[in-house]
């Protein structure tokens, strides 16, 4: 069971408070593009990451704030990374990756 | 002769009374299957049935074999009892963990017709039936007799029954009752918990205490100290429980530290969270009679370091019969006479492969009980081992093991033969006659919450056993789970890991850190301990049994059966054997099942690994799970505010999404179908009202209000004119239809979406989603107003002269409100907005207003229609109503996978917008090829006969749809139907076959609107 902190208001709090919205930064074709192939919207629908690793997720903090944040979490170990508004651009992480071994050397 | 008994006083080198102090505690008397015993308080059942000579507790799980006690705590896989009475009975509890208390009533389980004599055991038939992976072998044929099969197993295997009777009420409707309402639940965060109060675990707590730390120490036994009692050993010159009794006095006394005794930790998930049971008041039905006295209490922790000091478990030797009653784990007999003054036989013979054995062979001694010898696997014992031996005159028999025993329903004889270099035992055995076998074939780290959320275990050759390396979360392990041996090294250990956490949680800026953790190292051991199985004369011969998991039992012929056949990872052998499956989990049998599989495959047990371990570590009862939350407050329903005028009116309630809505309102002498066609009759022949404040109402506000809706609905709203309705229906991304209702738009920038009840919460879920991750940049509000506004409908041809008749500003007369408009203003002295839209199909309003005057507003409405022979209607009601008009209910006409096309609503979907949700999936070929399953009206043959709900409609042996409503309809006197049949718009006219469980009706395919198509009456 997760502790999460919420980018939006600022609390950490229990898993179960969250509601969880899989990964995150997917792209939805028909709100760009006038025409949509079948390959695209069937990979918009239905193909996702599944990586053993980092991965960049969406949560809501359902019963708070009731604002929708991205999240990295490791699916190894659960550890969060990092979490930051829905708007902003998908985190990098090589960097994170990078800033994680850094601290297990230390 | 066979005796278990209460020893008199005796002390230790130390000058200790070697019986706990039991003697001096209050006598207790209890019911073991019906007979009177005594005992003492601090007694366990097992202790204060040894103590009577009562060595028999149960029969096996397959076999019906005689069991009794094989260890002293959680580990203990035969004492499994039932106790208690009536609805209080819990069965499968270990008689090793339950403390007496004056009259306790505890019975055995799996017997018939009694323990003693036992027909499955007697015939001794069931082991044939059972070898391993049984349920994948027998009774597979013949096929149909597989019911017959499954009662006779269902009859034979088995652990506690649970008594369904006890807990029905007068008849067999009354539902089953809640066994108790005195569970409850705590939150708690602490810095460090530690679990288990052994020598390691106190050391460990102090440290972290005397920081200042919130240290929080469970341990699932009654009395902190670990193993102290039976090891004999000491610390800063006192007895080593002795100075475990005065730390933990010392840290009773600082404010920052919880005890939590006879807790034991269940399961540890990620974030270091925990779950831990206590069980307050089972042991005590004096705290239970107290008001509001808690039975159990189940803490859910969040810490931020967990140590782990959760010890050893001793694994038992693998001879022919090693179940039978009077063969003991070795540190259980110790901790019997050690702790609870009780010797578990009169003539013992030690069956060991290591150290520890040695020192239950001079406690034995020590009290007077006759040790016949001391069955040494290993060639060269450890000499000043030996030299005490001599001293006490106890023959030690080097490079000799345990190879049978005999003996019914307790241990009369053994046969001992010396091992060869094989490790094959030698051909002529030596027969002792003994009714107590110690064996110790080791000890096994308690891994279990090492590994629930992550921990990785590594194997230690030179001690055969696994113990903890890596853990992903912040968890430290110390004490004898590490391999720390002796009082000192334990100190030593745990005082460390307290330390180290310390620090640890001195380097985080607070949260729960993941940091990697460090497994603290051990001494290494003196000796290495040999293998332990001991191959018995005729180890694969039917009846001479070797058993690795005792409560399953599964045997080592299983194992290698097993083996044989292809089951060569600890995982699939474990599902497939059973072994380490019960409610034990394996405690005592996982690593030498391990152990087996390894020597038959001739692979070393490293590569094998351990099985997985899942939570919990002992089973933890439902109702501490479930808690308070039970009866009405397992899932509270929502009350609008009409629902008490229900209550007290008939209203027979139905759940519909968290609401308890009236079904139908039943008046006296009324059946249910009499009641519903009555309000469908009144309503249509003059008025009918109902509460429809459970519609989620939703209002979006803003400037792109419009453009948002247009994107989330598949009609245009944004043209939509202001105080006018219309009706939309939502997609999900993939097409499909999942909720609808009436849009209103109530001025330029505001507008306000009604939902499905069910979907209510949802759909305000789905609006904020899309807003905020999609399509940010649009300026509005979302706002959920269901709780704000209570709704009634009025509907029938007298409605409109019911307003009416009200005092009102608003002008009701057809030209003046014209169907699919709204207006607002001023009811009876009540503001309201009235909705002229209709579900019903008859003239109809909606009458909404704040829910403070929601009951008011029915009430006068209900007076005003009494002239016009008005009445209030259910759900079912306006279910018939709607489906006598063709109208959709979500959930009836779509289940997940129907488009608005299929249902013949392509009208409500615009082929103006350039986007909205599900738009591009609509258009995937599958969703608009010919085939697809369309609505359709259902005329029976027979008019009388009303389908099923969810019927299969058939095309030879071809599936081609299913009645998705059906109903009988009192204005049409016939049945009606709606249907979702293949290509059925092309085949109007036709019939189909509705195939039932008894005959066939045959169906003509017809119109969906049934009742006034032409709209004459909603629009009147």
């Amino acid at each position: 069971m997760l502790i999460i902190c919420c980018p939006v208001c600022g609390v950490a709090g229990d898993e179960e408070e969250f509601h969880y919205g899989g990964q995150g930064h997917i792209r939805r074709p028909a709100s760009h593009d006038a025409t949509v192939s079948d390959e695209a919207q069937c990979d918009y629908l239905y193909i996702r990451e599944n990586p053993r690793g980092l991965l960049r997720e969406r949560w809501l903090h359902q019963r708070g704030c009731g604002k929708w944040f991205h999240a990295v979490r490791n699916t190894v170990n659960q550890e969060i990374l990092l979490v930051y508004p829905i708007t902003d651009p998908p985190a990098d992480l090589e960097k994170l990756e990078a800033e994680r071994a850094k601290r297990e050397t230390i | 002769m066979i005796g278990s008994k209460r020893i008199t006083n005796n002390t230790d080198a130390f000058g200790h009374w070697i019986d706990g102090g039991i003697r001096k505690a209050k006598p207790l008397s209890f019911r073991f299957d019906g007979k009177k015993y005594s005992g003492f308080k601090g007694d366990t059942l097992a202790s204060a049935l040894l103590a009577n000579n009562v060595r028999l507790l149960g029969r096996s799980f397959k076999y019906h074999r005689p069991r009794g006690i094989l260890g002293t705590g959680c580990e203990e896989p035969n004492a499994l009892v039932s106790v208690g009475t009536g609805t209080a009975r819990e069965p499968n509890l270990r008689a090793t963990q339950v403390e007496i208390y004056d009259g306790l009533e505890a019975v055995s389980q799996n017997r018939w017709p009694s323990l003693r004599f036992d027909i499955g055991g007697a015939l001794g038939w069931t082991g044939r039936m059972f070898p391993a992976g049984f349920y994948y072998k027998t009774f597979l044929w013949p096929q149909r007799l597989w019911p017959f099969y499954e009662g006779i197993i269902r009859r034979i295997a088995g652990l506690g029954k649970f008594d369904v009777r006890a807990f029905r009420g007068a008849d067999a409707t009354t539902p089953i009752l809640p066994v108790a309402d005195d569970c409850e639940q705590m939150h708690v965060f602490c810095d460090v918990l530690v679990v288990g109060a052994g020598l390691a675990g106190i050391s460990a707590a102090r440290t972290a205490a005397e920081s200042g730390a919130r240290v929080i120490l469970a341990d699932e036994n009654a009395r902190a100290g670990g193993r102290s009692f039976e090891d004999h050993e000491q610390i800063d010159g006192v007895a080593a429980h002795e100075w475990a009794r005065s730390e933990m006095d010392a840290l009773c006394e600082k404010e920052n530290f919880l005890i939590l005794p006879r807790t034991t930790v269940c399961g540890h998930y990620d974030h270091n969270f925990l779950l831990m049971l206590e069980r307050v008041g089972e042991h005590d039905p004096g705290v239970l009679s107290r008001p509001g006295a808690i039975r159990r209490r189940l803490w859910r922790v969040r810490a931020r370091r967990v140590i782990l000091a959760s010890g050893v478990l001793e694994r038992p030797l693998l001879f022919a019969h090693n179940d039978r009653p009077g063969v003991m784990l070795s540190s259980a007999v110790r901790a019997y006479l050690r702790r609870y003054g009780v010797a578990p036989g009169t003539r013992a013979i030690i069956a060991t492969n290591n150290d520890d054995a040695y020192l239950t062979a001079l406690d034995l001694h020590l009290v007077g009980v006759e040790i016949v010898g001391i069955a040494d696997m290993r060639d060269t014992p450890d000499s000043v081992l030996l030299s005490r031996m001599k001293d006490a005159g106890i023959e030690v028999m080097a490079g000799n093991a345990v190879v049978e025993a005999e003996g019914k329903h307790n241990v009369s004889s053994v046969l001992v033969s010396q091992l060869r270099a094989s490790g094959r035992p030698a051909l002529r055995p030596r027969r002792i006659a003994c009714d107590l076998v110690a064996v110790s074939g080791g000890f096994t780290p308690s891994l279990h919450l090492w590994s629930h959320a992550g921990g990785t275990s590594r194997w230690d050759e030179s001690r055969s056993a696994f113990f903890p390396h890596k853990h992903m979360q912040s968890m430290l392990a110390a004490g004898a789970v590490v391999g720390a041996e002796g009082a000192d090294a334990l100190r030593a250990s745990g005082e460390e890991a307290g330390r180290l956490a310390l620090k640890e949680i001195a380097h985080e800026d607070g949260g729960h850190g993941l940091s990697g953790v460090r497994v603290l190292d051990a001494p290494a051991p003196r000796m290495k301990t040999p293998g332990r199985l001991i191959p018995g004369r005729s180890i694969n011969v039917s009846g001479r049994k070797h058993f690795v998991d005792f409560q399953n039992d599964v045997t080592v012929a299983d194992i290698e059966l097993a083996a044989r056949e292809g089951y060569h990872s600890v995982e699939l052998l474990k599902r497939y054997t059973t072994t380490g499956m019960a409610t034990d989990q394996g405690k005592t049998s996982n690593l030498n099942a391990i152990e087996i599989l390894s020597d038959s495959l001739g692979t070393a047990s490293e590569t094998l690994g351990t099985t997985t371990f899942r939570p919990p570590y002992t089973p933890l009862p439902l109702d501490a799970i479930t808690g308070m939350r039970r009866g009405k407050l397992f899932d509270p329903s929502r009350r609008t505010p009409m629902t008490s005028w229900h209550e007290a009116h008939g209203g027979d309630p139905e759940p519909v999404g968290q609401w308890l809505r009236p079904y139908c309102y039943r008046r006296s002498g009324e059946t249910r179908q009499q009641a519903i066609e009555r309000e469908i009759k009144t309503t249509r022949s003059a008025a009918g009202m109902i509460d429809l404040s459970t519609l989620g109402k939703i209002e979006v506000q803003g400037p792109d209000a419009g453009v948002f809706l247009d994107r989330i609905y598949t009609n245009m709203m944004s043209n939509l004119g202001i105080g006018k309705c219309r009706y939309g229906l939502m997609l999900d991304e993939n097409g499909f239809l999942f909720d609808d209702g009436v849009v209103v738009r109530l001025g330029e920038d505001r507008f306000l979406s009604h939902t499905t009840s069910g979907n209510a919460d949802v759909i305000v879920a789905w609006l904020e989603e899309w807003h905020q991750t999609e399509w940010y940049d649009l300026n509005l509000f979302i706002t959920s107003v269901g709780e704000q506004w209570a709704q009634i409908g009025l509907a029938g041809p007298s409605s409109r002269e019911i307003l009416e008749s009200l005092e009102s500003d608003i002008d009701f007369s057809r030209d003046s409100f014209a169907f699919l408009t709204m207006k607002m203003g001023i009811l009876a002295e009540m503001p309201v907005r009235i909705y002229r839209i209709s579900f019903t199909g008859e003239l109809s309003f909606e009458i909404a207003t704040p829910s403070r005057f929601g009951g008011n507003m029915w009430e006068c409405l209900l007076k005003a229609g009494n002239s016009y022979g008005i009445c209030a209607f259910g759900t079912e009601a306006l279910h018939v109503m709607r489906a006598e008009k063709g109208f959709i209910v979500i959930g009836d006409e779509t289940d997940g996978q129907v488009t608005p096309h299929d249902l013949g609503l392509s009208w409500a979907v615009s082929k103006k917008k350039k986007d909205f949700l599900g738009k591009r999936s609509l258009e995937r070929s599958h969703l608009s090829s010919e085939g697809r399953l369309q609505l359709t009206g259902l005329f029976t043959e027979d008019p009388k006969f009303v389908l099923p709900d969810g019927s299969y409609a058939l095309e030879g042996d071809r599936m081609i749809g299913h009645v998705t409503s059906s109903y009988w309809s009192p204005v049409l006197q016939r049945s009606i139907a709606m249907a979702l049949i293949e290509n059925a718009r092309a085949r109007q006219g036709e019939s189909v076959i509705i195939k039932l469980e008894d005959k066939d009706v045959r169906a003509k395919l017809v119109d969906c609107c049934f009742y006034d198509p032409a709209g004459e009456r909603q629009n009147a």
